[in-house]
């Protein structure tokens, strides 16, 4: 028996004893039967384009439009408040809804805030969204200039190459990351005294 | 030439009994049961010290437990269960299906042995079997949901996946953000 109790007035579960992992199991379901709970079906309808909430998608493009006019004017503290609201957001779609459309609705964001944290000097923030970014969508080379380039200005020179290496080696012919390598590969050469 | 003499002679007939046969036969057929109950037995055995290739399944002792109980919990939260417990089947058949090649490639090699290697086919045999069970138990909730019941499973099993990935780089940065100030009082150390 695992130990764990069932509520009957809130329809929740919970843990009443000591047992490893059990937690993150009964969160988990607990989340899911309040998404089926507040759905009208008596079963979730299939993933699909109609079954995916269109109210929430036209809300979340709301707060991207006014973040990004934000990062325009320059107030990118304002405008990472937003996003991060905004991915909150699309986080806590039901799960049953299709997976496709929710990654991509997430990864604008992602993709967003990474920029903004960029552009407001705080690289740590911007190498996390952009590994973030790198393991939802590891084939697209923007996302390892991305990362690139905050680990370049964090002074990490031979990191920041193999990223732009990885990132050429989907897109050979990358302008602007062949760019960024010649300039990080110049700057290991200062570094170390070859220049 | 001389002519042929006939080849049979008379032989002197034994007579045996009717029962003869029977207990011949019913020798044979005995000895083959015994031998297949005992060697099932040892098979089984085999199977049960076999170490699982994955941890208990939570999900589905959640379920089953659930079902069990009384009061009866509300059917959409037995669904939900249902439905986590199918996310789950489906995560563990993706990753045996993922490794099935390169395992299969290993054990030809002779890399692998062959306990590991029966250790895996039990575990796709295992895998198979829950989601033909997972499929029957939807059916009991409503009639014609298990064509919809596995789609939303996996929907359910990669947004979880999402989910905890996205969810974990909050705790990463200020992992980062402490790494950061370590390399930097280093640099500073260096420098001065």
């Amino acid at each position: 028996m695992l130990p764990f109790s069932y509520d009957v007035s809130s329809k929740k579960l919970k843990v009443t004893g000591d047992y490893a992992d059990l937690e993150y199991d009964i969160q988990q379901l607990n989340t899911l039967s309040g998404e089926i709970l507040a759905n009208k079906a008596d079963v979730p309808s299939p993933p699909s384009k109609e079954s995916f909430d269109k109210k929430l998608s036209h809300m979340a493009q709301k707060l991207h439009e006014s973040a990004v006019s934000n990062i325009k004017t320059g107030k990118y503290p304002e405008a990472i408040k937003l996003l991060t609201t905004g991915l909150e957001m699309v986080n806590r779609r039901p799960k049953y809804e299709s997976f496709q459309m929710t990654l991509s609705e997430m990864t604008i964001f992602i993709v967003t805030r990474a920029d903004a944290y960029m552009m407001n000097g705080d690289f740590e923030g911007a190498f996390n969204d952009a590994d973030l970014l790198v393991t939802l969508l590891p084939s697209i080379p923007d996302n390892y200039i991305r990362r690139g380039v905050a680990l370049f200005k964090m002074g990490r020179y031979v990191d920041a190459k193999n990223n732009f290496e990885r990132g050429l080696s989907f897109d050979p012919d990358n302008a602007k990351l062949k760019k960024e390598l010649d300039f990080v590969l110049k700057k290991i050469d200062e570094e170390n005294g070859e220049l | 030439m001389a002519e042929e003499e006939p080849i049979i002679e008379d032989m002197p007939l034994q007579k045996i009994s009717v029962f003869t046969p029977i207990i011949y036969v019913s020798i044979v057929i005995g000895a083959l049961i015994l031998f297949s109950i005992f060697y099932r037995r040892k098979r089984i055995a085999k199977l049960q010290v076999m170490k699982p290739f994955f941890p208990p399944d939570l999900p589905k002792e959640i379920y089953l437990q659930l079902k069990d109980q009384d009061p009866k919990p509300d059917e959409k939260v037995l669904k939900a269960a249902l439905i986590r417990r199918g996310a789950e089947a489906i995560r563990r058949l993706l990753k045996l299906r993922e490794n099935n090649q390169y395992i299969t490639l290993l054990y030809q090699k002779g890399s692998i042995g062959d306990e590991f290697f029966d250790r895996f086919k039990l575990a796709l045999k295992i895998q198979e079997l829950e989601i033909q069970e997972l499929v029957q138990e939807a059916e009991t909730y409503k009639q014609g949901w298990a064509p919809t019941f596995m789609p939303v499973c996996q929907e359910v099993t990669l947004n979880e996946a999402l989910r905890r990935r996205v969810n974990a780089i909050e705790d990463r940065k200020e992992q980062l953000a402490k790494e950061w100030e370590l390399y930097q009082e280093i640099e500073a150390s260096i420098t001065n």
